[in-house]
């Protein structure tokens, strides 16, 4: 069966180029190979049915059937009995703070440090609770924008797991036998305060954007005659060692990407999780408007990654490879511009010959790159940085990069090292030389604060065995992690949204965290600690405003200001002129004769671990395998099919110091040599929420002198024969070759606006509704969207969408009100990728509403389509009817959660229990708060008042909601715009949601083999023919889509109408 | 024969009996569920009757939030000691209440307006279309003991919307098209009027607001925006 099916594949791909069969847009290889079962799943409506669960009933327990009997009668007996309802009580404030009205937020500006990553953030409260986190407006560059775990890190405020006060382990002398006790912070205190005396107290971190905190742990690490380390795992170091090398200055640079018209990663993931993220994507988006110049993106990588999918060409690599195409490509600018290749690096070029011969694709492909580059000069970049670029020879690639951004004179103006990100501090040689100090016996007492490097570092480190070496261990993390169980003392911190801090992102531009809630548990600051084991007489707040004061003004007034605002001063991008590049003599190694190169990357949603306990980022499906709950081993096609595997299959990853268990993911676009996991899971104490989910990927990093190696690591796999589903939230939402996502190319677009698309004769048996004050709705800009997911856990957040777990993503009932979809185009060798935010479309003619027995789902004359959960008896009608699948039902009480997870609920929005149908609301509770807001303020609304969830926190800036019947609303202008259409419009079932066609910046488009080609005549297999329409050419329609020559005899069919009105 | 006939006179009497029932019920001569008339005993026994009745205190005075959010909150006990700080009047309950302000145990209030949690019903919004809180609460400034007055059911909320127009929008409508202040009557949302027609469009409508040709021609621009959908107070 197996090797049919891989006879199948086989088959598959020789016909491919001539692609006759293969659906254009393919959800999963399944899908694409036209597997059986893929076939069988697409015809089921539910993945699982309640009714098969009957069949498992354990003996003597009750059927379904029976429990409904019986839920019946005592219905009915209840109906008869007692009704007076529970008596509650109200508790006022004995003293209410004046800022705070029951029933009204309040924001606080505060900011969000990921690692080296620092973005401003304002929170959301109620009633002194945080319940949401959205991007700070003032915040320079990413403005409005937050990404999936900034907005999922108040879930981590209230993790039921997080430690209630310190702990102390008790350890016998090998750190291995522990038994852990609660202990005061008094009795913690002591402990610090008799080793500081002691001297030799260490302190180790993650790099500390904090200012003023640097200056505490300093100042006590002098004291303590010690010294204080900081070091990033996901290590930006490498980068800036290498602008050193090249420039003469140690600067982690930023980009400018708004201006940058040729945009050249080599394994880079500015798009995704690199440090500025965020502001790369709204600068980028800018720039994937058709309207304004579009940029031309391409994209070298080992591991398909955000930026890669957003890419115009992306071609698939392996680390050892990345070297080669830099130097290829530096030597070709070199070549067409008159330069001279440097001569240093002339003998390593001359050894990538070979190299350079069996890249996956020809070689003349980096000409046109060259050209490209070499057109755009002063206005192109080149870059990398992911933690796939993260090779042995990662400074010599960085080099090289760094060197060719000079030759094409972008340095100062794409590359802007004055405004170089400070917040990156951590270097490989600080931890080594720990290390090092605390395997000669130097190191008494070792403080680790912010920091986990137990889980990150790899055993082959040596950090476990140097740290039993060491006394006493403090830890400041909040939980017994993998750290926490090697540490004598925990004295956790405050949470980020509890406690002070002044953070740095880069020179000049300070920001605020303010504590939004009093602390939760018994925590203190660690600042605060160190003082009073100083003696000192400050607490950790005044001393923190006070040397804020001082940089912002020196006036309680500009201290009001910044807490307001949250932030003080902008990037400094005043140096313009660039500086003078040299070529060093590179040091590069490789290993010979590799099976695999094993590549480590940083999801989006994970990154590294840190916020792994947050169940809304464990059920979050990776922006490209859609894949929740799990890490797994990517592979290509073709790998899979030369060893036999399936999507699932357990496989043993060596290398040669690690070795783990893993499932496999067939994932197309990779190169064949290529296995990739990506890090962040496999944690051990996390909590109940990343226990034991995926494996530690860490462990295959290799820590050398000066760099940590996280990809080309020498790879060898076997199959163990074990099998383990994946979670997919995909593969079960075909949407059968219809006109889904609308392609272009910019050329095409400028010419012809509607080109790509295919518009439909729709009729509608029903009268038009008459929406005379507001309409709302929505408008989709798939050009701009990047697919990155924030909208889906900013959603999560806004509407207190529950969490179902594994189990059941599995039974395909995961929750997300708005979802991404992932498509392919052309060939898994070399695919295309396609992304959809999709929600309640908000039909006009919505065929949900019409089959609710009990009008539970009903239209507003506002356009929406309201749910009504307290009328909802869950037959699910609605959702079979739904032709976008966007309708989620309650298969569980999944909103009965524990304390304090429940505290982080919007109590603007109803709780839905078992047996309620919900969908996307377009945030009608952002809708009415705004409507009265104007209302009380006598005034109108103003367009882009009212933002939903989605909307607010997108870093594109794709997704655009408004009023239809204002024309001069921003979400009128881009409906009206040629560009937009309806998704599924020739079903008549007018969405008040429109998506404008992607636009790539290519030649020619991947695979036109699509069944649903623009302008194709398929309207003819059933009824009278309809006129036949050219490509693009636009039918008469009025601003609904809505056509009027349309046929109105009932005999009209469509062969892919699937709406069946109901007459009423 | 007889019993056939017992039979029957016991199972028509049950179907009349059941009928009766919903009949009553559909008219509102019965209610079930609701807790209109619910009176129960506070922690402290304090009298509106007094505060509001006689010394003519605002509402507003006590429960601000009234004015600017969904809840008309119980006031904070330091709006309570505002007065009661200075007033020398000696009671034991007015000891209580010091001792909870003093101790920072509030009082445990029992709630009579209770509105299921699925329902949002907004203060801020009726107050400022001029709605007196006697409209809902009922003359309270002569309870001694507060009692549920209205019956607070959903068809209570929809009776006084279809009797009373949404007339001091202030400037929020004032659009040409859709100028509210010239609107006096509210016969679009009534569906008994003749003006409005069954809608036949597709979907199924919140209801109360099946707008149709007829409407807009019968009375130009006297359109109102309804409240009336359900997503108005469900969400």
């Amino acid at each position: 069966m197996q090797k049919e099916t891989q006879n199948k594949i086989q088959s598959k791909a020789q016909q491919n180029t001539s692609n006759t069969s293969s659906p254009k847009y393919w959800l999963s290889l399944e899908q694409w190979r036209d597997d059986e079962g893929f076939k069988e799943l697409v015809q089921k409506e539910f993945l699982a049915s309640p009714l098969a669960e009957d069949n498992k009933t354990p003996a003597g327990g009750w059927a379904r059937r029976e429990f409904l009997q019986l839920m019946g009668a005592s219905l009915a007996l209840s109906t008869f009995g007692c009704i007076r309802r529970p008596v509650e009580k109200i508790v006022p404030y004995v003293k209410r703070p004046k800022d705070i009205i029951p029933g009204l937020p309040n924001y606080y500006a505060s900011t969000f440090v990921d690692g080296v990553d620092v973005v401003g953030t304002v929170v959301r409260t109620r009633e002194g609770r945080p319940i949401k986190i959205e991007g700070n407006e003032f915040y320079p560059g990413s403005g409005e924008a937050l990404n999936a775990r900034g907005q999922a890190q108040v879930l981590s405020l209230y993790d039921p797991d997080r430690l209630p006060g310190p702990v102390q382990n008790l350890v016998n002398a090998k750190r291995t036998n522990k038994d852990t006790i609660s202990t005061t912070w008094d009795k913690a205190i002591a402990a610090l305060k008799t080793a500081s005396q002691s001297g030799g107290v260490y302190v180790l971190s993650s790099s500390n954007p904090s200012p003023t905190s640097r200056q505490v742990i300093e100042k006590y690490v002098a004291q303590a005659q010690g010294e204080y380390f900081e070091f990033d795992v996901l290590d930006n170091s490498s980068m800036k060692k290498s602008q050193a090398k090249v420039s003469g200055q140690s600067v982690l640079p930023t980009y400018d990407l708004e201006n940058a018209d040729v945009i050249v990663g080599i394994d880079a993931d500015y798009l995704g999780t690199s440090v500025n993220s965020l502001a790369y994507q709204r600068a980028f988006a800018k720039r994937r408007d058709p309207n304004s110049k579009m940029n031309y993106v391409v994209q070298f990588e080992s591991m398909m990654s955000l930026t890669g999918t957003n890419a115009d060409e992306r071609f698939a690599i392996k680390p050892s490879e990345q070297l080669a195409i830099a130097m290829k490509l530096t030597q070709l600018v070199c070549l067409k511009t008159n330069t001279s290749f440097p001569t240093p690096w002339r003998e390593i070029f001359g050894s990538f010959t070979e190299t350079l011969k069996t890249l996956t694709f020809k070689e003349d492909r980096l000409d046109k790159v060259a050209d490209a580059l070499i057109k755009a000069k002063g206005r192109s970049l080149v870059v990398s940085g992911a933690e796939s670029s993260l090779s042995q020879n990662q400074l010599a690639v960085f080099e090289v990069i760094q060197y060719l951004n000079g030759l094409l004179g972008n340095d100062g103006k794409i590359v802007k090292y004055s405004a170089g990100i400070t917040s990156a501090r951590g270097s490989i040689e600080a931890l080594q030389k720990l290390i090092g100090l605390m395997n000669d016996g130097k190191v008494k007492t070792l403080i680790i604060h912010n920091s986990n490097p137990l889980y990150t570092l790899p055993e082959s480190s040596g950090f476990r065995e140097a740290l039993s070496k060491v006394n006493t261990v403090f830890y400041t993390g909040d939980r017994v992690d993998e750290t926490g169980v090697g540490s004598n003392y925990i004295i956790p911190d405050h949470h980020p949204l509890e406690k002070w801090m002044d953070i740095e992102f880069a020179a000049g531009v300070l920001s605020l965290s303010q504590p939004t809630i009093q602390p939760l548990y018994d925590t203190q600051a660690f600042e605060d600690v160190l003082l009073k084991v100083m003696g000192s007489t400050q607490n950790w707040f005044n001393t923190l405003k006070s040397t804020t004061v001082a940089k912002i003004g020196g006036t309680e007034k500009a201290w009001t200001g910044f807490l307001q605002k949250g932030v003080h001063g902008t990037l400094d991008h005043s140096v313009k002129g660039s500086r003078s590049y040299s070529s060093n003599a590179l040091n590069i190694k490789f290993d010979e004769a590799l099976d695999f190169e094993l590549v480590l990357y940083t999801t989006i949603g994970m990154k590294d671990g840190t916020l792994s306990n947050v169940s809304w980022l464990q059920e979050f499906p990776d922006p490209i395998t859609k894949i929740c709950w799990d890490n797994y081993l990517c592979l290509s096609p073709n790998t899979a099919q030369k060893n036999s595997l399936m999507q699932g299959d357990i496989v043993v990853l060596e290398t040669s110091t690690a070795k783990a268990e893993i499932p496999i993911h067939i994932q197309p676009g990779l190169n064949d040599k290529v296995l990739a996991l990506a890090l962040g899971y496999g944690r051990k104490g996390a909590g109940k929420v990343a226990d034991g989910v995926g494996v530690n990927a860490f462990q295959f990093a290799v820590l050398e002198k000066e760099q940590i190696v996280f990809s080309g690591m020498s790879a060898k796999m076997k199959k163990t024969g074990q099998h383990m589903q994946l979670a997919n939230v995909q593969g079960h939402h075909s949407m059968e070759g219809r006109q889904i996502v609308v392609e272009s190319t910019f050329k095409d677009i400028l010419e012809n606006p509607q080109s790509g698309q295919h518009k439909h004769k729709v009729f509608s048996l029903w009268s038009e509704h008459k929406y005379k004050g507001h309409k709302w709705g929505m408008a989709v800009d798939l050009s701009k969207c990047n697919g990155c997911g924030a909208c889906m856990i900013a959603c999560q957040a806004e509407n207190n969408i529950p969490v179902v777990g594994k189990r059941h993503v599995l039974n395909g009932r995961e929750m997300h009100w708005i979802r991404i979809d992932r498509y392919y185009t052309g060939t898994p060798e070399n695919p295309d990728v396609v992304f959809q935010p999709l929600m309640c479309m908000h039909c006009d003619n919505a065929p949900c509403e019409t089959v609710c027995p009990v009008l539970a789902t009903v239209h507003s004359d506002e356009g929406t389509n309201d749910m009504v959960y307290n009328r909802c008896v869950g037959t699910r009608y609605c959702a079979n009817n739904c032709p976008y699948k966007v309708r989620r039902f309650n298969w569980f009480n999944y909103s009965k959660i524990e304390s304090p997870l429940k505290m982080v609920l919007n109590p603007e929005v109803t709780v839905r229990s078992r047996g309620v149908m919900e969908k996307c609301t377009f945030c009608v509770q952002r809708v009415k708060a705004k409507k009265t807001e104007a209302k009380l303020g006598d005034r109108k609304l103003k367009d882009q008042e009212i933002k939903t969830a989605c909307q607010q926190t997108c870093p594109a800036e794709a997704l655009v909601f408004g009023d239809l019947n204002d024309p001069s609303s921003e979400v009128s202008k881009m409906q009206r715009s040629l560009r937009s259409y309806g998704l599924l419009e020739e079903l008549a079932v007018m969405p008040a949601v429109k998506y404008m066609t992607k636009v790539r910046n290519v030649d020619q488009l991947k695979s036109h083999g699509g069944d649903h080609k623009p302008g194709a005549d398929h309207h003819n297999s059933g009824g009278p023919k309809d006129e036949g329409h050219k490509p693009g050419e636009a039918l008469k329609t009025d601003e609904h889509g809505h056509d009027h020559k349309a046929d109105e005899s009932k005999t009209h069919n469509e062969d892919h109408s699937h709406q069946k009105g109901e007459a009423h | 024969m007889i019993k056939k006939l017992i039979g029957a006179v016991v199972g028509l009497s049950i179907l009349f009996g059941v009928w009766f029932f919903f009949h009553l019920l559909v008219n509102n001569k019965l209610s079930i569920g609701y807790n209109k008339g619910y009176q129960p005993d506070q922690p402290l026994p304090f009298s509106h009757k007094f505060h509001s009745g006689e010394l003519e205190l605002d509402c507003k005075y006590c429960h601000a939030s009234a004015e600017v959010s969904r809840h008309s909150a119980i006031p904070s006990l330091n709006v309570c000691m505002n007065c009661h700080i200075n007033l020398n009047k000696q009671s034991k309950y007015l000891d209580q209440l010091k001792e909870a302000y003093n101790s920072g145990d509030s009082i445990s209030w029992v709630k009579i307006h209770m509105l299921p949690d699925h329902v949002k019903f907004p203060h801020a919004n009726h107050i400022k279309a001029g709605k007196d809180c006697q409209t809902c609460h009922g003359p309270v400034q002569n309870m001694e003991k507060v009692y549920q007055y209205s019956d607070l059911s959903m068809g209570w909320c929809i009776n006084c919307h279809r009797e009373t127009m949404e007339s001091s929008h202030g400037s929020y409508l004032k659009e040409p098209a859709l100028d509210a202040s010239t609107n006096s009557s509210l016969d679009i949302l009534n569906p008994s009027s003749k003006n409005s027609n069954i809608s036949t469009h597709g979907g199924q409508s919140g209801g109360m607001t099946d707008y149709t040709e007829s409407s807009s021609s019968s009375k130009d621009e006297k359109w109102t925006p309804s409240i009336i959908n359900c997503s108005t107070c469900h969400y």
